[in-house]
């Protein structure tokens, strides 16, 4: 049988010389020295202040780590709220509602937007084409005041679905999926399409799309993960809301309600929320980004190749 | 062609974006013009340890409407001040009553440009008059009172009665023999302090006591501070005397690692909250030792001078009327002094008087104190020697954070601190607006 695809070739040398020695010492200490702390930090999740305070958590924080303690600051931050708590359960669940809807509504406004802006010809298409080039590297903070009274105007401060639609602008995504279709639709392609007498839609539908895996993996990742750690649009709008923060600005209130960062504050709270606390909160908090992260993971590393060769 | 595409595409993009503003900027500034009423319902933003205040209020009227907003309580944060500069742009969204995170929120709740919050002189004259007038100056802005305190945190002068008993010390009646007595405990028992000086709440303990024009305003655009006055001079004074003798701590009564001093201080000024909240829940200073008496004098003065440490502020909003401002008003009473949240639950001291004695009467059943009735007395007569105290727009304690406990360890004296506090002070008025004015 005829193997199709040949063993990649190894490269670099397998016999030790002192430059192989210094590279991989280098890369080591660069390594470590991002990996300690999210180690570190991780621990921290399962220790405890009694322990830190005794300096008895070890190096790392990693001698100190226990299921009881996570147990603990687990319902430490599960029960920050008024009555019995919750609030931090309601902002994981908000952060998911407006970070999937609105990455959905990324999906749905920027594919179609980058297959038309790569493969179909109207007017002012390269001056829109520019203006979503130049809405890209707008800072978000600059365009919150306005987001703000527009949504104050339709009475909509406090709830989740202004959020959501506002997220599904993502000029990123236009993009991408722009890059994308230039790049692996090639135009005989369409024309082919439009000969066999498909109209400019189903064309879309029905060539476009199915070979856009990748592009709408990639699409969906980059904009859930921008709209999971979007700070100042929840901030503006739904601060005035008890129900429906999102984990972003809530990892802040427990934050203030820290006796390390805000004493007379946490004094009269029933809840204690010191630095394990804190670490478990923000360690919960990134694990829908690494489901997702995971889940796409297949799609990702393949979609690096967007835009590598023209198709 | 290429620059021409580019700039078309940034007009049509400003264009969009000032369209956007556009639409949307039909906010009305003038605040207070367009009084609305919600019929009823009602909305309060509370800080995580007044929830359970505005939880007995629900409880205590079930028949009015509220939506209670938990906030970022982090005092000198900005979140609140953020939104309600957008509901100002916008003309709506204010809640009707707030309790400010800090207590400096309340110099721009009621300036010129946002007048959030409500004058109560009229509103609730029998509630205003229940408080002491030292209490309720905080809320005094241009003879209007513009909010209501929660608690009162008048300093009281707080000494370990044990150990002055067991040393045959006598406690200190004026600001000068704190002074002195301070230098001589340091030496004859190295390591006991008597006094922290790293935390925000130092400058009201020390600058404000002695009467020191830090946050003295003369009008929303004129503050009055002038650290060559002689009221600061002595407070510099004794802080030198003290610091020169080793009787200081360079840290904050808040820092993670101050238990240990903690259990060191032996003589301090300090709001009436630490009894329980520092010296028997954060330091674990045992039972019978610590105790208050009430604040000192400075010679040749006739009454006792103090600072304020806290105690926070509730506010109303100008932007309702109809029922909606009755509901809320029948809030703001209730917070500010019905006993069931104000003696019941709040671990401060109530700010307002009729209810001071029951909360009084419930340190005796906690019998922490050395001298019960000593303490008790010594809350009650500091609420009228506290020193007069703006809030402003610039952030007094932060400053004080941020220099003094940095040149004291530098190596620096107490006056070099002051010094350098001082300077910081003027630049950060200054920064956010105001004419300094020296007399």
């Amino acid at each position: 049988m005829t193997r199709l695809t040949p063993e990649p070739r190894v490269v670099g040398s397998s016999k030790w010389n002192p430059g192989r020695v210094a590279r991989i010492v280098v890369m080591s200490v660069i390594a470590a020295a991002f990996l300690l702390p999210i180690i570190g930090f991780i621990a921290l999740a399962f220790g405890s202040q009694e322990n830190i305070e005794a300096g008895r958590s070890g190096f790392l924080g990693l001698a100190g780590m226990s299921w009881d303690n996570i147990v603990y600051s687990w319902n430490q931050i599960t029960g920050f709220g008024p009555g019995n708590g919750g609030l931090f359960q309601q902002w994981m669940l908000n952060s998911v509602i407006v970070a999937v809807g609105g990455a959905a509504l990324a999906l749905i406004a920027a594919v179609p937007a980058g297959y038309a802006f790569a493969r179909l010809r109207f007017r002012f298409r390269k001056t829109f084409l520019m203006a979503t080039l130049l809405a890209m590297v707008m800072p978000n903070t600059v365009l919150v005041i306005p987001i703000f009274l527009e949504v104050s105007a339709v009475n909509a401060v406090g709830q989740l679905w202004p959020v959501a639609v506002i997220m599904g602008f993502f000029p990123f995504g236009v993009y991408l999926s722009y890059i994308h279709f230039m790049t692996t639709m090639p135009h005989e392609l369409v024309e082919a399409a439009r000969i066999d007498g498909l109209s400019e839609i189903r064309t879309f539908f029905l060539i476009g799309l199915p070979i856009s895996k990748q592009a709408i993996a990639l699409v969906a990742f980059f904009s859930f993960v921008a709209n999971w750690t979007n700070f100042f649009l929840p901030l503006a709008l739904l601060t005035s809301s008890q129900q429906n923060k999102t984990i972003s600005i809530g990892i802040q209130e427990l934050i203030g309600a820290s006796p390390l960062f805000n004493a007379t504050v946490a004094a009269g709270l029933d809840v204690k929320l010191y630095l394990p606390q804190l670490a478990l909160a923000t360690v919960i908090s990134m694990i829908p980004l690494l489901v997702m992260f995971i889940g796409a993971q297949r799609f990702l590393v393949r979609g690096q190749t967007i835009g590598a060769v023209k198709g | 062609m290429k620059t021409r595409r580019f700039l078309s595409a940034g007009v049509a993009l400003a264009a969009a974006s000032l369209l956007l503003a556009g639409c949307a900027g039909g906010g009305d500034s003038s605040t207070a013009s367009n009084q609305t009423d919600s019929g009823g319902k009602i909305t309060v933003w509370v800080d995580p340890p007044r929830v359970p205040a505005a939880e007995a209020f629900k409880e205590a009227y079930p028949d009015i409407p509220i939506d209670i907003v938990q906030i970022d309580g982090t005092v000198g944060g900005q979140t609140v001040r953020q939104a309600f500069a957008n509901f100002d742009s916008a003309g709506q969204g204010w809640p009707d009553a707030i309790f400010f995170p800090s207590n400096d929120d309340i110099a721009w709740a009621t300036n010129s440009t946002s007048n959030y919050a409500a004058d109560l002189t009229d509103l609730l004259p029998d509630v205003v008059k229940g408080y002491d007038p030292a209490v309720i100056s905080f809320c005094d802005i241009d003879g209007q009172i513009r909010c209501l305190r929660n608690d009162a945190a008048p300093d009281v002068f707080w000494y370990n009665k044990a150990f002055f008993d067991e040393k045959g010390y006598t406690v200190p009646t004026t600001w000068e023999e704190y002074a002195d007595l301070s230098v001589k405990i340091a030496q004859e028992n190295p390591g006991k302090i008597s006094g922290f000086l790293g935390d925000a709440y130092a400058v009201n303990r020390y600058l404000q006591a002695a009467g020191c024009p830090t946050n003295d305003r003369v009008s929303e655009s004129e503050a009055h501070i002038n650290m060559d006055d002689p009221n600061c001079q002595r407070a510099t004074d004794l802080l030198d005397t003290m610091q020169a003798g080793n009787a200081l701590s360079t840290q904050g009564i808040f820092d993670g690692d101050a238990a240990e001093a903690g259990a060191n201080l032996v003589m301090s000024p300090g709001a009436v909250w630490w009894g329980n909240y520092l010296f028997r829940d954060t330091w674990k200073i045992p039972a019978g030792q610590m105790t208050a008496v009430a604040p000192l004098k400075w010679e040749g003065d006739s009454k006792p001078s103090t600072g304020n440490e806290g105690g926070g502020l509730w506010g109303v909003s100008s932007h309702i009327t109809g029922k909606q401002l009755e509901n809320t008003l029948t809030f703001a009473t209730f917070v500010a002094t019905d006993p069931r949240w104000q003696v019941d639950l709040s671990t401060g001291l109530p700010g307002y008087g009729p209810v001071q004695e029951d909360w009084l009467a419930k340190i005796a059943g906690d019998a922490y104190f050395a001298d019960i009735p000593t303490t008790q007395a010594a809350f009650k007569s500091a609420l009228g020697d506290v020193q007069p105290y703006s809030y402003m727009l610039y952030d007094t304690g932060s400053v004080w954070t941020q220099t003094v406990p940095s040149t004291l360890i530098g190596g620096g004296s107490a006056t070099d601190a002051i010094k350098a506090f001082g300077d910081e002070l003027v630049n950060q008025a200054k920064s956010v607006g105001y004419t300094i004015v020296t007399e």
